[in-house]
């Protein structure tokens, strides 16, 4: 029998009889069996309620009778962010982030109705998702198995037993490598299948299979650099004690230390404004100076000669254009320009603070994992501001069709003008196309080469520290 | 040579510990130093507006002309802000998550008092911030556990324990004093940081002392609940490496696992109220009051009119229509977020008796409680500011309805709302009882297995 197979068949019988580690599969396979079912009882009641409140928007919207366009612009309309399949194994950020959006004339507003608010518990460190359990709890029973896996051979003696046996350095390596590969596929295939049966039936229709894939591939790949790290540890230690301390201190740190410190990091490098700061600057610049500054008139010049030159007309009156109407569009153009550069910027500050984030995915195969996965889920910081900006366009499209109905209906009645249902009916509901695969793939591109490399990196010191201590065992 | 190593090693773990517990009261200050700068100079707009519109009124009061527009009750703005709690500064990592602001006048109805807020980015809002909070709760209990999971068991593997129980030593003793020895200098870091933080801050802020006593007692009873399970830990750890893993695994199953499962466990048996479900009836109850304003005017008219003097004719109805809109949406609006606010009541006080189940739970609200921030808190607060408000607009109504400004003694008796600060004790006690009687089981236990140390089978 080939050295590999010998070491191979000798793990894989060793794990088997490993009550420890069996007791720890069990009770992680409950564990995520309890969190599949409560991620998915989560997302379809997500899903209900959003379904419930958008037939609610939209007969509130369509049946609030006959009312002035520029009132129902002010009732405005509410976006709800769609509730991807997937957030039911990884809800990632989303019950940190603000589920709807009202859009409304004047304002563009933030998202309101954070999930996390109600929560009753804001106990650090916990969310029982089937993506926390197999991101975080995974990683420390790769430990539980695999600490002993070298230095166990030296304190038993059995490694001199082994190369006494012929088995060659290279044989050892593959052989040790490939069985914790094994064991550990199996069992992450387990928990996969156990994580995602739940929603995989239920939003069967919804689902894209590309994005479980990567979601399966990335476990791996983050496990397999865990797998490496584990016993190349292993390897370079001098009693098992030695090994344990080191890899529970390591997955401490990349599990709870570095996120928590790159966020704190990430807070302290670019703070977020203060609420009141950024309601204050949308005042001072997007509503003031139009209405009490001098720059209202330039801007409905300007907007006014656009609109002659569209109709190819001379003057607002000639074409019979509400001029209340003209003013409100053209200020919906200033304003827009405020929140152009105010939300950018706000955008960009939460994406800089995401980038110092991603960054410590560097240092941690764990938080490179759940970056990743908050990706492939659809439930990451880019797809909710993918949402945020989706919905401002399409706020923009509300009210300026609103404000041209007007212009173009009002005549001299200006606010006392209404419209009717077959206005408000025009007014399309909003609906998201999600970002691409390939678009979240390109996005994460780094994290993606960090457990590349941690899985090189692993592999290589392994084979390094296995050879080394093989050596010394022979002298 | 071994001693002066393992010495050397639990320096050096204290040292770490030390570093982090600063880190985390040094950013607790600077957090609370922010808050309390911004809300000590409030928008200059709102004061500025606040302030011209008391002189209108008075203006107005003394006979002078003054627009119509100006100093009608519905633009009289009142400003609601939480204050950082007492001792917010040792628990402040969940605060930017709750509402902090309210902007109050007659064009608000209940459904938009703390709008346009949720401006923070979602990725640090859910990693939070480094507070003592999670110093106490998260890395207290993993130092502990690693100052002591080898009390006895390196003893035990090379038998000199029992060459020890020769020479008169007890078991028991040896294990107290050797388990105090390696937990006193956490706490004392943990103590110092916190009365450190108080007297950095504000110490002679009313309340903040007793607050203070209460946290270092919630503290010191979570303190000793850990020093009491690793004295039994060791008590039944035959070699380093199980002493290790035990340790270890104790540390994840209450501090990570247990809590993991309370939450999702609560979710499902409480339910939380959704805020999108409160938003949509509120859109429902604001569309009716708005197609119904006219008629409702109307009515109020017919009901009122003869009270109404005869320059009504004079002013705008705009304010009017405005109030009797806002009235009927707070009418429907209202009732539903009362209905919200007294379910969340209802799963508050169902989880201060679930996480007895969970001692880490348990500290980590009595903490947010005593320290004066947390979800407990920022409910409290919104019900103080909906109570205000609902004050606010019924002061209003009269002179509205009848189109006429307040007097300015009226104007001034509607005031400001200070948010009172008051801690819910029954979490604050029910997770001292709990435990206190988790202390007792662990130490009885502890002291039996104790005891066969000194008569080993064999």
């Amino acid at each position: 029998m080939p050295a590999v197979f010998v070491v191979l068949k000798r793990e894989l019988e060793e794990a088997i009889s490993d009550r420890r580690f069996l007791l720890l599969c069990v009770l992680t396979l409950a564990l995520t069996a309890v969190a599949a079912l409560d991620g998915w009882q989560r997302t379809a009641d997500s899903q209900t309620l959003k379904a419930q409140a958008e037939r609610i928007e939209h007969e509130t919207w369509v049946g609030q009778g006959s009312v002035n366009p520029h009132d129902a612009a002010h009732f405005g309309r509410f976006a709800l962010r769609p509730v991807p399949p997937l957030a039911a194994f990884d809800p990632g950020v989303y019950d940190y982030a603000g589920a709807s959006v009202w859009m409304e004339a004047h304002f563009q507003n933030p998202p309101t109705n954070r999930r996390a608010e109600s929560q009753l518990s804001s106990f650090p460190l916990t969310t029982a998702t089937p993506a926390w359990i197999l991101s975080v709890v995974v990683p420390m029973i790769i430990i539980v198995l695999l600490f002993r896996s070298v230095v166990g051979e030296q304190e038993r003696g059995t490694l001199q037993l082994l190369l006494v046996q012929n088995v060659p350095a290279h044989g050892l390596i593959v052989g040790k490598c490939l069985s914790a590969l094994a064991i550990v596929g199996l069992f992450v295939v387990l928990l996969f299948a156990t994580a995602c049966i739940p929603a995989l039936f239920t939003f069967s229709q919804d689902m894209d299979w590309g994005r479980v894939v990567g979601l399966l591939l990335t476990y791996l790949a983050g496990y397999m650099a865990m797998i490496g790290t584990v016993l190349a540890v292993s390897a370079a230690s001098s009693s098992s004690s030695q090994s344990f301390w080191i890899s529970i201190f390591f997955w401490i740190g990349i599990a709870f230390v570095v996120p928590t410190v790159a966020a704190q990091i990430a807070q302290d490098a670019h703070p977020t404004p203060r609420d009141r700061e950024f309601v204050a600057s949308i005042q001072e610049k997007a509503q003031a100076p139009f209405w009490l500054g001098g720059a209202q008139y330039e801007e409905v010049a300007v907007y006014e000669a656009e609109v002659m030159t569209q109709h190819r007309a001379m003057g607002a009156d000639e074409l019979g254009l509400n001029r209340d109407a003209l003013v409100l569009q053209a200020h919906e153009r200033f304003a827009n320009r405020a929140y152009d550069q105010l939300y950018g910027e706000l955008y960009a500050t939460h994406l800089r603070q995401e980038s110092i984030l991603r960054l410590a995915s560097a240092f941690s195969p764990i938080l490179a994992i759940q970056q990743l996965s908050r990706g492939l889920a659809q439930t990451d910081t880019i797809s909710q501001i993918n949402f945020l900006s989706k919905a401002e366009t399409h706020r923009r499209e509300i009210i300026r069709q609103l404000n041209e109905d007007m212009m173009h209906n009002a005549a001299d009645t200006s606010f006392r003008y209404t419209a009717d249902k077959e206005l408000w009916e025009q007014i399309e509901n909003f609906a998201l196309e999600p970002r691409s695969l390939a678009d979240t793939v390109r996005s994460y591109t780094f994290e993606i080469l960090c457990l590349l490399v941690w899985m090189m990196l692993s592999f290589i010191a392994t084979a390094m520290l296995i050879r080394r201590k093989i050596g010394s065992s022979r002298l | 040579m071994m001693a002066r190593r393992k010495g050397l090693e639990h320096a050096l773990i204290s040292l770490a510990f030390a570093a982090i517990t600063a880190y985390a009261v040094i950013s607790g200050l600077a957090w609370k130093h922010d808050v309390a700068t911004e809300q000590a100079n409030p928008p200059r707009e709102h004061a500025e507006t606040r302030s011209q519109w008391f002189t209108s009124l008075r203006r107005a009061e003394s006979g002078e002309s003054v627009s119509p527009a100006l100093a009608r009750p519905m633009n009289l703005p009142v400003l609601v802000q939480r204050p950082a709690g007492p001792l917010a500064q040792l628990a402040h990592r969940n605060e930017e998550l709750y509402p902090s602001t309210a902007t109050i006048n007659g064009f608000t109805n209940e459904a938009l008092i703390f709008r346009r807020y949720e401006i923070e980015g979602p990725s640090t809002l859910m990693h939070g911030q480094l507070d003592m909070v999670f110093v106490v709760v998260v890395l207290l209990p993993l130092i502990l556990c690693l100052l002591n999971y080898n009390n006895l068991s390196t003893d035990r593997e090379l038998g000199r324990l029992d060459v020890l129980i020769t020479h008169g030593w007890r078991p028991s003793r040896l294990l107290w004093t050797r388990t105090i020895q390696h937990s006193l200098a956490p706490l004392a870091v943990i103590v110092v940081a916190s009365v450190t933080g108080a007297i950095l801050d504000d110490p002679t802020s009313p309340g903040v002392w007793v607050r203070l006593l209460g946290w270092l007692g919630i503290v010191s009873l979570y303190w000793t609940f850990w020093v009491a399970l690793c004295a039994w830990m060791a008590t039944w750890s035959k070699n380093p490496l199980n002493a290790a893993l035990a340790a270890v695994s104790l540390w994840v199953g209450i501090v990570v696992l247990l809590p993991s499962l309370l939450q999702v466990v609560t979710v499902r048996i409480t339910d939380p109220p959704s805020k999108i479900h409160v938003m949509s009836l509120a859109r429902t109850a604001q569309a009716e009051a708005l197609q119904s304003v006219d008629e409702r005017v109307e009515a109020f008219m017919a009901e009122h009119g003869s009270e109404i003097p005869s320059e009504v004719e004079n002013v705008a109805a705009y304010y009017r229509r405005a109030y009797v809109s806002n009235s009927a949406i707070n009418s429907k609006v209202g009732s539903l977020l009362d209905e919200y606010n007294a379910q969340l009541d209802d799963d508050l006080k169902l989880l201060d008796y679930l996480q007895v189940l969970s001692p880490a739970n348990s500290i980590h609200r009595a903490l947010h409680e005593v320290a004066g921030s947390g979800i407990v808190r920022a409910a409290r607060f919104q019900r103080e500011v909906r109570m205000f408000f609902r004050h606010y607009f019924a002061s209003i109504g009269e002179a509205t309805m009848n189109q006429q400004r307040l007097s300015v003694t009226e104007a001034e008796a509607i005031g400001e709302l200070r948010f009172a600060e008051s801690p819910s004790w029954s979490t604050i006690v029910t997770a001292a009882l709990g435990l206190t009687v988790l202390i007792v089981v662990v130490l009885l236990h502890c002291a039996r297995t104790s005891r066969r140390l000194e008569h080993p089978v064999g």
